[in-house]
C-alpha cells in the first residue's frame, strides 16, 4: 500500500503527468485539506485537442478506441493499492513518492501494466468517432483510483497513428499535477490525446508482356519512367530499367520488376515506356499507364506489351546506376547493379 | 541453232543466279517460328557494356561478343532531375537522336578504345535531393559490306539511321 502523502498546501505534491504533458514536480507529501470522498463518482475525460495541429487532429476521419483499466485503488487517504489483476504486474507504485521521472513512471508503472492487462479486463472502453466531429469520451466511474489509458493505434488511407499508454490518477488536484494551486480534489479529470503519425506505404510493379521475341537478339532491357505526386507535389522521379530473357519469354512471356521504392499511400503514379528496347516497341502505340494510385500494404501493377517492330538491332541488358546522397546532401554513385 | 544456243546460255544463267542468290537470300531470311518468336541468322552478338564511374563521369567502353562486327551506339536514359552531357573524346559523336556513336566498327572481340570511352558527366538540378537512377543501354547492328568486303560508309550510314539489314 502506497501513500500518496497528502500533506498541507505548501509542500511538494506528487505528480502524474496528463498523457504527454509532464510536469516533473518533487514528489513530497501533501495531506489535502479534505479527503478522498469515495463515494463520489469520479469521471475520465479522453479529450483530441482540435487546436494542437497535428496529422491526427486535423485529418484522421476514423474512430479512436481506447481502453481504461484500473491499476490500483484509491483510499480516502489517499493510498494507493494494486487492483485485481495487477496484484503481480511488477507495477512499483513507490516510485510516485520519490519525484518521478516520466522516464520513471513509464518504465516501473506503464510498461508493467499494460503487460498486464493482456489479461486483465478493462473498466471502461471509450470511443471517439472523429468522422462525426467528436473531439472527446467520457467514462464515468465508481471508484477512486490510479488508471491505465490505452489508446489503440489507428489507421486511415494514408497514415498509421501511434498512441502512448499512460496513467492517471482520479480524482487528482491541481496541486498534485502542476506542484501549485488549490489542493481540492478535482472529481472529472482529462487527459488529452496524442499521436505520432507514420505514412503508410505501398508498392509498385511494371509487368512487362512480349507478343514475340526474338531470340536472336537475345536479352532485352525496357526502360519506365516513373513519377508520384502527392498533394500536388511530385515526390517519386526516376528511371527504372526491366530485363526480359529468352527463359521469360518461353515460360510465360512476361517479365516483371517489383520497384525497391516506397510509395507513400494514396500518391497517383504516371509510368512511361521511356525505352522499348532495342528492336520492340509497344502495342497499339500504348507506352504511358496513368492514374495508379497507390494503397497501403498493397503492391500496384502498370503492365506494358510489346512487339517485335522488325529491326535486327542487338540491345542487351542495360546498365542501371543508383546515385545517393551522401552525409553533405551530395550525390554519389552507389553500385551499377545490371538486374 | 542460234536460238537454242541462247536457251541454253539463258537457261545456265538464270541456274547460275539461282544458286549465287539462295545462299544470300538464306542468309537474310533464314527464319524458324519458335513459340511465337522467330529467328535470324545474322549473328547472335550481344554488345557488352563495361562502365566505370569516377566523380559523376561515367566511361563507358562496349564490346563485341558476336562473331560479326558492329557498330554500336549508346543512349543514357534518366530522370528529369538531371541532365547528362557528352564529353567528347576521339570517336564518339551525338548523333542528335538521343543516341551517341562510335564511328567505327567494332571486331568480333574486340572493344570500343579504353583510352577514349564514351565519356557522360552527369549532374543533379540545384536543389533537388534523393536517390536518381542512369540508365545506358547499348545497340548494335551488323556492319555492310560491299561486293570487295569493305566498309561501305554509305551502306554504314544507311545502317546508322535505318538499322535494317539489306536495305
Amino acid at each position: 500500500m502506497i501513500k500518496l502523502n497528502l500533506r498541507k498546501k505548501g509542500l511538494m505534491g506528487i505528480c502524474l503527468a496528463l498523457a504527454l504533458c509532464i510536469v516533473g514536480v518533487g514528489a513530497q507529501c501533501l495531506k489535502a485539506a479534505e479527503r478522498v470522498d469515495l463515494s463520489k463518482p469520479v469521471k475520465i475525460t479522453a479529450e483530441v485537442d482540435n487546436a494542437d495541429g497535428s496529422t491526427f487532429a486535423t485529418k484522421y476521419q476514423g474512430t479512436v478506441t481506447i481502453k481504461l483499466y484500473k491499476v490500483a485503488k484509491m483510499s480516502e487517504t489517499g493510498d494507493l493499492t494494486l487492483a485485481e489483476g495487477f496484484e503481480n504486474s511488477g507495477v512499483n507504485l513507490a516510485v510516485l513518492g520519490n519525484k518521478p521521472t516520466v522516464d520513471t513512471i513509464k518504465s516501473e508503472i506503464v510498461s508493467k501494466a499494460v503487460t498486464a492487462s493482456a489479461n486483465a479486463t478493462e473498466v471502461k472502453t471509450l470511443t471517439i468517432n472523429r468522422g462525426e466531429g467528436e473531439s472527446r469520451a467520457i467514462a464515468p466511474l465508481s471508484e477512486a483510483g490510479l488508471y491505465l489509458y490505452v489508446p489503440e493505434d489507428a489507421t486511415d488511407d494514408r497514415y498509421l497513428y501511434e498512441f502512448t499508454p499512460y496513467v492517471i490518477l482520479a480524482p487528482e488536484s491541481t496541486y498534485i499535477t502542476t506542484g501549485e494551486g488549490s489542493d481540492e480534489w478535482n472529481y472529472n479529470v482529462t487527459f488529452k490525446l496524442k499521436a505520432s503519425d507514420t505514412p503508410r506505404i505501398g508498392k509498385l510493379k511494371i509487368v512487362k508482356t512480349l507478343k514475340n521475341y526474338n531470340v536472336n537478339l537475345g536479352d532485352a532491357s525496357f526502360v519506365y519512367e516513373v513519377k508520384a505526386v502527392l498533394d500536388g507535389k511530385e515526390v517519386i522521379n526516376n528511371v527504372y530499367k526491366l530485363d526480359f530473357t529468352a527463359q521469360e519469354f518461353a515460360n510465360s512471356h512476361t517479365a516483371e520488376r517489383l520497384l525497391d521504392v516506397e510509395f507513400p499511400a494514396t500518391a497517383v503514379v504516371t509510368v512511361k515506356e521511356t525505352y522499348s528496347g532495342a528492336s520492340y516497341k509497344p502495342v497499339d502505340g500504348k507506352d504511358t499507364v496513368t492514374d495508379i494510385t497507390i494503397v497501403a500494404d498493397e503492391t500496384k501493377e502498370a503492365a506494358f506489351e510489346n512487339e517485335s517492330n522488325g529491326n535486327l538491332i542487338v540491345g542487351g541488358i542495360a546498365a542501371e546506376n543508383v546515385f545517393v546522397d551522401d552525409e553533405d546532401g551530395n550525390p554519389v554513385w552507389q553500385d551499377n547493379s545490371p538486374r | 541453232m542460234k536460238t537454242k544456243l541462247l536457251f541454253i546460255i539463258a537457261a545456265i544463267a538464270l541456274v547460275i543466279s539461282t544458286v549465287a542468290v539462295k545462299p544470300a537470300m538464306a542468309f537474310f531470311t533464314d527464319t524458324i517460328q519458335t513459340q511465337g518468336g522467330f529467328k535470324i541468322s545474322v549473328g547472335d552478338g550481344t554488345p557488352e557494356i563495361d562502365e566505370k564511374v569516377e566523380d559523376l563521369t561515367k566511361k563507358i567502353t562496349i564490346k563485341n561478343t558476336g562473331d560479326y562486327p558492329i557498330f554500336v551506339r549508346a543512349k543514357a536514359i534518366y530522370p528529369d532531375n538531371c541532365t547528362v552531357t557528352l564529353t567528347v573524346t576521339e570517336g564518339w559523336s551525338d548523333g542528335g537522336d538521343g543516341y551517341y556513336y562510335y564511328a567505327n566498327p567494332i571486331a568480333p572481340g574486340e572493344s570500343t578504345p579504353v583510352d577514349t570511352p564514351l565519356t557522360l558527366a552527369i549532374t543533379r538540378k540545384v536543389g533537388d535531393t534523393g536517390t536518381f537512377n542512369v540508365i545506358i543501354v547499348q545497340e548494335a547492328t551488323k556492319v555492310a559490306y560491299d561486293e570487295n568486303g569493305n566498309v561501305i560508309w554509305d551502306a554504314v550510314a544507311i545502317s546508322q539511321s535505318n538499322y535494317n539489314l539489306g536495305q
